[in-house]
């Protein structure tokens, strides 16, 4: 078992999976993403790194960089 | 039968929740298409008659929720419904995916509108899940209805349960949800602003909606409020340590899961999923990504032109078949034959390649390939200011500007439908290929690969300037980040695409058509006044336009007037131009007098210019259609005319400087 580390969710690895808790920024895109259902305590996995691609609720999301590096999620880690 | 009255309904739903699937099985061909006020967003709206009433059926853009005030298409949403007010709003939902597509119309009942709601894709949920309808609607107090529109299953349904929505009107008291810990915030505002307003306005005013802001700022003590509010999502801020939106919409989210837990039933697993994903890990990976997108990209230019072509020639031939019978002679023989069968001839030799092309768009868009090319293109487009949802319109430019510009309708923000129709023009369509070949052909022989080539790419990277020009000048600061649903990998539904083919292209027979049309009759008329002249002759009117223009033309090296005036009826298609300068120099051969007339500098120059300057007027009529907008259209003409000219000039005089020298 790690432990549980904040990372942004650009830092997933392939397959990883992790919590939204929170996402950064005042910034204008932050309720679309809310309203895509990309909120705090949801479950995402990465799915491709490169481009990003998460699956949240069953349906893919594909993600700018910028973006991706504004969504924190709580992941479990060996350190 | 007596029609007893209008009921005005708004669609709304996802992207990709089979909206537009739903929309043309309600109203059929009854529609048509407009833009939102102001904005370059498509309208559609469209009707049906059910039991004694008209139905008027507005499609809203594709929405996720209310919320999000820098999505132009949730803006236009709102302002719809909260100013037009429309008797009924359907909220199509894919019923595959109940936790997620619940969110607007929990949302919407929330504040209180008339919902019907429409489980879309039925037939696919069916697979693995079991949804009881019966007790949604009864939870929520709406008409639920059941639909698979790709075959029309429950559409019928679905319009009962509209009149039934509209004859029996909900209250306008709106769903209670609990917010649990922001309740008390909630309850105290409420009391601030007046219980006789409804409880959703104090819940948006905590999400910071706007207007709803706006409007309390105009109550009786309107900044007291205000100052309370923001004192309030501080608190609640700093104790929660998350914002009102985020708990908020976090809230609704949980009320969707319980409700959808009590309704639905799983029963084994989707595999749809699995084998999307495998297609994705192919179609959008980071090395094949770009050459399959090429691939498909390649295809459809076969399919739209290879295919389209021969149909093309052969309506040509019908017409000069049909200009060449026309009995009789004098000015109405001449009108048809030389005015009002030209002009149809160009618009209608269009419609095999638009068709064409609309259909591979359509079948793209529905399989859900669109959305991943517009991802794998993203990256290479935003050097340009542009989304990857750009990069196939410009593209499909080298073949034809007037589909190309039509197929940035699959573009959502305005910013990259404007600026992608704006330097569609400058990607080097296939009538411009024709000037490029014989010119280069008698200027340059066993170079003209390199000199088309050449061309090609001044397009392009004139395309990639104007659109960064275009961006800082007029849309500052407004970036789009990706975020993008993609939706699951779907079997095409062959009537659904035929039916969205057919609007596309009528919609273009109907308004380009038009304006093609006028302007072909209105070049006939210059050709022929004054009154007796040789048609497009020097004595005519355009031939002396054409002569009053060429001094102009003289610094790029080609200041005479048969030049100008080809370049003139250029304007009307860009394939007319060779054709021009044929019937100008007719007694001595084209290629001979080119050769006379133009140097191989001048040639180029000529050929910089037919690449750059004003779009023809099929494409002029499109940009202004799709623009919505005379000043865009007036831009796109004046920047590439200036563009065309400076470029020519600068190629002749930058070109003769060193020539002089050598010679
Ligand atoms: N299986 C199934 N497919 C559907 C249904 N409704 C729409 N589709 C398909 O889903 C895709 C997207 O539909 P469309 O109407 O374009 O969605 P929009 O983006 O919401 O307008 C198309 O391929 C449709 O044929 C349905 O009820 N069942």
């Amino acid at each position: 078992m790690g432990r549980s580390v904040e990372v942004p969710l650009l830092f997933l690895g392939p397959g990883e999976k992790g919590i939204i808790s929170r996402i950064v920024g005042g910034f204008c895109a932050r309720a679309r993403l809310e309203e895509m259902g990309l909120t705090p305590g949801k479950e995402v996995e990465l799915l491709s790194p490169n481009p990003i691609i998460v699956s949240v609720d069953g349906v893919r999301i594909a993600l700018g960089y910028g973006i991706a590096s504004k969504i924190l999620v709580r992941t479990r880690r060996r350190i | 039968m007596e029609e007893k009255g209008f009921i005005r309904v708004a669609l709304a739903g996802h992207p990709n929740s089979g909206k537009t699937s739903v929309f043309n099985r309600l109203t059929g061909s009854k529609q048509h298409t407009g833009n939102w006020p102001g904005v370059t967003v498509e309208k559609k709206e469209g009707y049906f008659s059910y039991m004694g009433y008209k139905v008027i059926v507005t499609d809203l853009p594709g929405i996720y929720g209310l919320s999000s005030a820098y999505s132009i298409d949730e803006r236009i949403a709102k302002t719809f419904l909260t100013e037009e007010n429309p008797d009924v709003i359907v909220v199509v939902v894919d019923s595959t995916n109940l936790d997620r597509n619940l969110y607007l119309p929990i949302q919407l009942l929330e504040m209180g509108f008339n919902l019907v709601l429409d489980l879309n894709m039925i037939d696919e949920a069916r697979k693995f899940l079991k949804i009881n309808s019966t007790e949604l609607s009864r939870i929520l107090g709406i008409p639920v209805v059941e639909t698979a529109a790709n075959t029309g299953e429950g559409i019928e349904d679905l319009k009962k349960k509209i009149i039934e929505a509209f004859e029996k009107r909900r209250g306008d008291k709106g769903l209670k949800i609990d917010y649990g810990r922001l309740e008390d915030e909630i309850e105290r505002l409420w009391n601030l602003v007046g219980r006789e307003y409804p409880r959703w306005v104090v819940i948006r005013a905590l999400e910071e909606d706007q207007d709803v802001l706006n409007m309390i700022k105009g109550l009786e003590n309107g900044a007291e409020i205000i100052e309370e509010i923001k004192a309030s999502r501080d608190r609640i801020t700093r104790k929660f340590g998350f914002d009102p939106e985020t708990i908020i919409v976090e809230r609704r989210f949980g009320y969707i899961k319980g409700l959808v837990r009590r309704v639905t039933e799983r029963k084994g697993t989707e595999d749809r999923l699995a084998l999307s994903d495998k297609i994705d890990s192919i179609v959008t990976n980071r090395i094949l990504g770009i050459p399959i997108f090429t691939l498909v990209m390649f295809f459809t230019f076969e399919i739209v032109f290879k295919l389209g072509g021969p149909i093309s020639e052969l309506i040509d031939e019908a017409f000069i078949t049909l200009s060449g019978r026309i009995p009789g002679e004098g000015p109405i023989h001449s009108l048809l034959a030389e005015g009002v069968i030209p002009g149809l001839r160009a618009v209608l030799v269009f419609l095999p390649n638009i068709a064409l092309l609309f259909l591979v768009i359509t079948i793209l868009e529905d399989s859900g390939y669109m959305a991943r090319a517009a991802f794998v293109m993203d990256k290479i487009m935003h050097t340009m200011g542009l989304h990857g949802k750009s990069s196939i319109p410009m593209i499909l430019g080298f073949g034809c500007n007037v589909p190309a510009i039509m197929a940035t309708r699959t573009l959502e923000s305005e910013k990259d439908r404007i600026l992608t129709i704006m330097v569609i023009p400058l990607m080097s369509c296939s009538a411009r290929l024709p000037i490029y070949v014989l010119f280069s052909s008698v200027f340059f022989p066993g170079k003209e690969g390199v000199v088309l080539f050449s061309l090609y790419m001044l397009g392009i990277v004139l395309a990639v300037v104007v659109a960064k020009l275009l961006d800082t000048l007029f849309f500052k600061g407004e970036v789009a980040p990706l975020v993008m649903e993609l939706p699951p990998y779907r079997m095409p539904n062959l009537r659904g695409v035929l039916i969205q083919t057919w609007i596309r292209t009528e919609l273009f027979l109907r308004k380009a058509g038009m304006i093609i049309f006028s302007v072909s009759v209105l070049v006939w008329i210059l050709g022929n006044i004054p009154f007796g002249v040789e048609y497009a002759s020097e004595d005519s009117l355009i031939g002396k336009i054409g002569k009053s223009i060429s001094p102009l033309l003289e610094p790029a090296g080609f200041g005479f007037w048969q030049a100008a005036v080809s370049l003139l009826f250029g304007i009307l298609a860009k394939e007319v131009v060779v054709g021009t300068l044929g019937t100008l120099y007719g007694r001595e051969g084209l290629r001979e007098a080119i050769s006379r007339e133009f140097t191989p500098l001048s040639a180029y120059s000529f050929m910089i210019m037919s690449l750059i300057y004003i779009p023809c007027v099929a494409t002029v009529a499109v940009i202004r259609r799709e623009t919505n907008s005379w000043r865009w259209t007036a831009l796109a003409i004046s920047y590439s005319l200036l563009l065309g000219w400076i470029l020519s000039v600068l190629v002749y005089q930058v070109g003769s400087f060193f020539n002089e020298p050598i010679n």
